[in-house]
């Protein structure tokens, strides 16, 4: 689904050169649940942005279902990205001034979906994430695993192939973590999306199909 | 999408009152005085009557009579030529301008010269901007008279309030009567009703009043009252002195002033020698260039005209930069303020001009409400200068030009302000704009 071969990633400032990542080479399967650890600053964020067609590589390919991306500013990535990808973030990022339903059916609204079947597959989506009722919510009124959980819906909710998610758990309790790593389990289980999810929770890594390890930039594991 | 952005852009303003206000306060000023100087411009220069026809009309306020003469000059050059001295001698033959007269005309010189243009449909001869001192009850009223043909009322479209204009006939015979504003109904008799048939004293004669107008909105138009030509001390003046008191207004046909003009050029040429003057034009101005000219007088009208009016876009565009660029300031760090929201539409597919068109509509919703205020401010004020008569006698418009152009302006000043920082915002980085406060 995801082949990753020779990337780098060299950031530049004045001062100083930061490898990001080094010769990184990496294979996910279709259906594949994938996790991904390492110490902070070592990457991960760096290579889920690269695997989601939000960055740029230094050098290297990045192919996705068989395409690669020639040049990241055109439309065609932005349809690619608005089609078969959805992120979900450690910030969860809703937008406070939507209300919930609204923040669900964004990637619906680049899609050029009706506006009938945009509130019918959001409703769908907030059913499978629990949260139904708290449509007419804004995102200040909710905790964190909910509003976790509104980041998710809006990340299926144009049922994409792949879901990246960087740190999902990462700013919520182990209880709340656990509610969306079950639902992120389901998901990949039920409708078979490959996931690619950057944690520190050994035990939420523990969970998926397989993990691998970065340390400064490089793939040690 | 559009019901989308405008809900977004609803609850943008009302959650973050402060900016909205400041925002909502420079927007609603400034458009309030730009809408006030539209409404000024309008009153003076838009198709209102009694001045209905203006854009068809050419104005005739000045007679120039030049002197030429024929004058030679001599010249001789000396040159050494083989060790001997020789001199050149050229003549040369010019008409030079011994002297130069500007002023307005006399009524038999109209009369005879342009009386009867080919394509000037209607025409009228007046002498405005005379004043006279008259006394009611031992107070002194001031009356600026305007002495005219019967032509006039044809030319100029006054809206008769009670009454009605004088004709050929009473011209032709002199009858003292007139037709006066309802300014000077209300200065000399304190009150506008009931007034056919009484009469105004006016340069030692007795005038019956036969008919009642609003005063004109338009300085060209501003006078008191309205009497025959025919009752002016000296009527009607000598023929061979062409200068007088008088001007000419003509509607030209089908609206081609520029080949009305183009007749009053050819007109001068054929005007005969007086005892003073051999040469002569005949400059007709069309009303905007007659404005021009007053404010500048310039040789040439139509480049006077076309210097006022980019003077006056000038002076409103400077007007309104400051405030366009302090809410392109506003709007730049309240745009980066939702650098995460950027960020998301754009990983879940928004492409540029979906982002572009979001917040330029997000500006427009707010500059149309603060065009609103603003609308409501200036119609405020309007009806402020006009009841204070702040203005001597200028009564500010509001019809459905000034909405236009008003709302013209709005969106104007909405897309222009919105246009830069929704630019800069469209082309964030999604990476750098998902890592700035998170929210
Ligand atoms: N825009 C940038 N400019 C310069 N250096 C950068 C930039 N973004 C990231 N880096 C550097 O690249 C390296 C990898 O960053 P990355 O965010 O991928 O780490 P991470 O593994 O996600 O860390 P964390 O666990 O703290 O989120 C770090 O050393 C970081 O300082
Ligand atoms: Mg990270």
């Amino acid at each position: 689904m995801i082949s990753i071969q020779n990337l780098s990633k060299v950031y530049r400032t004045k001062t100083i050169e930061t490898t990001a990542l080094n010769n990184i080479n990496l294979n996910v399967p279709k259906g594949e649940f994938l996790s991904i650890m390492g110490p902070s600053g070592c990457g991960k964020s760096t290579l889920l942005n690269i695997m989601g067609l939000l960055d740029e590589p230094t050098s290297g390919k990045v192919e996705i279902d068989g395409q690669s991306m020639p040049n990241y500013n055109s439309k065609s990535v932005a349809r690619f990205r608005n089609k078969q990808l959805g992120f979900i973030f450690q910030s969860f990022h809703l937008i406070p001034d939507l209300n919930i339903l609204d923040n669900v059916e964004l990637p619906l609204l680049y899609a050029k979906v009706n506006r009938k079947e945009r509130k019918r597959l959001s409703e769908e989506a907030l059913e499978s994430v629990g949260l139904r009722n708290r449509m007419q919510h804004f995102p200040g009124q909710l905790s964190g695993g909910q509003k976790q959980r509104v980041a998710i819906a809006r990340a299926i909710v144009g049922k994409p192939q792949i879901v990246l998610a960087d740190e999902p758990t990462g700013n919520l309790d182990s209880s709340m973590g656990n509610e969306v790593m079950d639902i992120l389990l389901r998901l990949n289980q039920v409708l078979e999306t490959t996931i690619v999810m950057v944690t520190h929770d050994a035990n939420m890594a523990k969970k998926t199909d397989r993990l691998i390890r970065l340390y400064d930039g490089t793939q040690i594991q | 999408m559009l019901s989308n952005y405008l809900k977004l852009a609803l609850r943008v303003l009302t959650r973050r009152k402060f900016f909205t206000f400041i925002s909502l306060f420079g927007i609603s000023f400034t458009l309030a005085i730009l809408m006030l100087s539209i409404s000024a411009l309008e009153t003076e220069l838009g198709s209102n009557a009694p001045l209905s026809d203006r854009q068809e009309m050419v104005f005739l306020d000045r007679l120039v009579q030049k002197n030429m003469e024929q004058d030679t000059t001599m010249l001789v050059d000396s040159s050494l030529v083989d060790g001997i001295m020789k001199f050149d001698t050229t003549y040369t033959h010019e008409r030079v301008n011994k002297g130069t007269s500007i002023s307005s005309f006399g009524l038999p010189f109209l009369q005879d010269h342009v009386a009867d243009l080919d394509v000037a449909e209607k025409y009228s001869f007046y002498a405005t901007g005379e004043t006279f001192n008259s006394f009611v009850n031992e107070t002194k009223v001031e009356i600026e008279a305007a002495y005219t043909d019967h032509r006039f009322w044809d030319l100029f479209d006054f809206q008769f309030i009670e009454g009605r204009p004088y004709d050929e006939q009473m011209v032709n015979s002199g009858a003292t009567v007139s037709v006066i504003t309802e300014k000077l109904a209300q200065r000399y008799f304190g009150t506008t009703k009931n007034l056919l048939g009484r009469e105004v004293e006016m340069a030692g004669k007795s005038f019956k009043i036969i008919g009642l107008v609003p005063e004109a909105t338009q300085m060209l138009l501003q006078s008191d009252m309205f009497v025959p030509s025919s009752t002016k001390a000296g009527y009607p003046g000598s023929r061979d002195e062409y200068y007088g008191r008088y001007a000419a207004a003509f509607l030209a046909r089908n609206g081609n002033t520029d080949l009305l003009k183009h007749e009053l050029n050819k007109v001068a040429e054929s005007i005969p020698a007086n005892s003073q003057f051999n040469a002569f034009m005949l400059q007709g101005k069309t009303s905007k260039e007659l404005y021009a000219n007053q404010m500048m007088y310039s040789e040439d009208p139509e480049s006077a005209a076309r210097w006022m009016t980019f003077f006056v876009f000038a002076l409103l565009s400077l007007f309104a930069l400051l405030p366009t660029l302090n809410l392109v300031n506003l709007n730049v760090s309240r745009i980066m303020d939702r650098s995460s929201e950027i960020g998301v539409r754009k990983a879940f597919g928004a492409q540029g001009k979906d982002l572009m068109a979001q917040f330029v509509f997000e500006n427009i919703v707010l500059t149309v409400i603060g065009g609103a205020i603003g609308l409501l401010i200036a119609i405020g004020l309007i009806y402020l200068i006009n009841d204070a008569r702040l203005m001597e006698s200028l009564v500010l418009q509001v019809n459905m030009r000034f909405f236009l152009y008003s709302m013209i302006l709005v969106l104007f000043f909405g897309i222009l302000s919105g246009l830069l920082p929704a630019y800069r915002m469209s082309r964030l980085h999604i990476v750098n704009a998902l890592k700035q406060n998170r929210s």
